[in-house]
């Protein structure tokens, strides 16, 4: 029995936080009477419109008419 | 759905607010062949080439008796579509002889134009002697006619409202010439739009095969129709490889196929004033969705500034 401790362990390097994915930016649009919450890849403006990106239930690249 | 009604208007030798007095006050109305300042080619018809021809101030057509020599409406979309065709034409002829055969066939019989003037119009078979069917719903007369040196000028005026099938002007006339204008308006409740800008001479049968499936385009860009779904069908169908977009104007919805909003001009948007625009398929490359681009804007006199492309 030698009675010896076993060396201390070296002390772990720090660990980069885990990659959170990109939180959307979400807007309220006016969909079929009523107001939606939709989780938005992008904005554009045609004309005196901006519209908001994303994908709509029907799995299409949507723009919808941004209401700000 | 809206109701929406276009004017179609052909003019030969004149626009249509030029008035008969214009012609006749004109320094070259004994002689066509001399005129250089109307504002569309007139119609000349001659075995031989006139010399207006040369300096583009007239078209000519082969004198033969019963030729059709202008389709103004093809007969696509019939039945879908009201119309109402109405006519201004002015005549020359060096024989005196009252017989003037230039006139508007409905689904292939001739209308005569001069037989019996002012009163309600008549149809003729294609065997122009014979006689054929009243349409009460016409109205077309002798307006005016004028003896000049050269042979007397008659003005024509008349409508018409039918479904009909065809619409083309033959020929069977002693006149040399014709100057003046015919309307055809076109009528239907209907609605989504495709936006599909398409040459009728190089794209005919497409062209063709849309106009009988939806209402008549009067441009060659707007083709109007019943179902979105139909038209985003039938469109896959025949233009697989083209950009295109379908307008739903229940839901408000514009369809972009081979397209992505950066390609659709500012000026459609604010005519149209989308609240969606769904991309039904991406551009397989740039240059078919600039070709859209590029055809509507050549078509359309709103354009005011270049859309920026990607």
């Amino acid at each position: 029995m030698s009675g010896r401790q076993p060396p201390p362990k070296p002390p772990e390097p720090p660990r980069a936080p885990p990659i959170q994915p990109p939180v959307k930016k979400k807007v309220k649009i006016r969909k079929g009477g009523r107001w939606v919450d939709v989780d938005v890849d992008g904005e554009i403006r045609k004309g005196r419109f901006k519209y908001v990106k994303f994908v709509d239930d029907d799995g299409l690249d949507t723009y919808w008419i941004s209401p700000e | 759905m809206p109701f929406r009604t276009v004017l179609s208007v052909n003019t030969f030798g004149l626009a249509w607010y030029r008035s008969l007095n214009d012609f006749i006050n004109a320094s070259c109305a004994s002689d066509l062949s001399t005129c250089t300042s109307y504002d569309t080619p007139a119609l000349v018809f001659s075995n031989t080439t006139p010399g207006c021809v040369n300096n583009g101030t007239c078209v000519s057509y082969p004198k033969q008796c019963n030729y059709a020599f202008i389709t103004i409406y093809d007969g696509s979309s019939a039945r879908k579509n009201g119309f109402n065709l109405r006519w201004n034409a002015f005549f020359k002829t060096d024989s005196f002889v009252p017989i003037d055969l230039i006139g508007p066939t409905v689904d292939g019989i001739l209308m005569d134009v001069a037989f019996f003037a002012p009163g309600p119009g008549y149809l003729y078979t294609r065997q122009i002697d014979r006689p054929g069917s009243y349409i009460p719903i016409s109205d077309f007369y002798l307006h005016k006619t004028i003896e000049t040196s050269n042979g007397l000028l008659r003005s024509y005026v008349g409508n018409i409202g039918t479904m009909f099938y065809t619409a083309e002007l033959r020929y069977c006339t002693e006149s040399n010439w014709l100057i003046g204008f015919f309307q055809i308006l076109f009528s239907a409740e209907s609605s989504p739009v495709a936006v599909v800008p398409l040459d009728y001479h190089k794209d005919y049968l497409p062209y063709s095969e849309l106009r009988k499936a939806f209402a008549y385009s009067h441009d060659g860009v707007n083709q109007f129709g019943w179902s979105v779904h139909d038209m985003i069908k039938a469109l896959t169908e025949v233009f697989a490889d083209r950009a295109w977009a379908v307008f739903d104007d229940g839901s408000q919805v514009l369809y972009l196929y081979n397209l992505t909003p950066d390609y659709v001009p500012d000026w459609l948007i604010e005519k149209l004033a989308p609240t969606a625009m769904k991309v039904l398929k991406a551009p397989a490359d740039a240059a078919t969705a600039k070709a859209w681009l590029n055809l509507l804007s050549q078509r359309n006199v709103q354009i005011s500034a270049p859309a920026v492309l990607p």
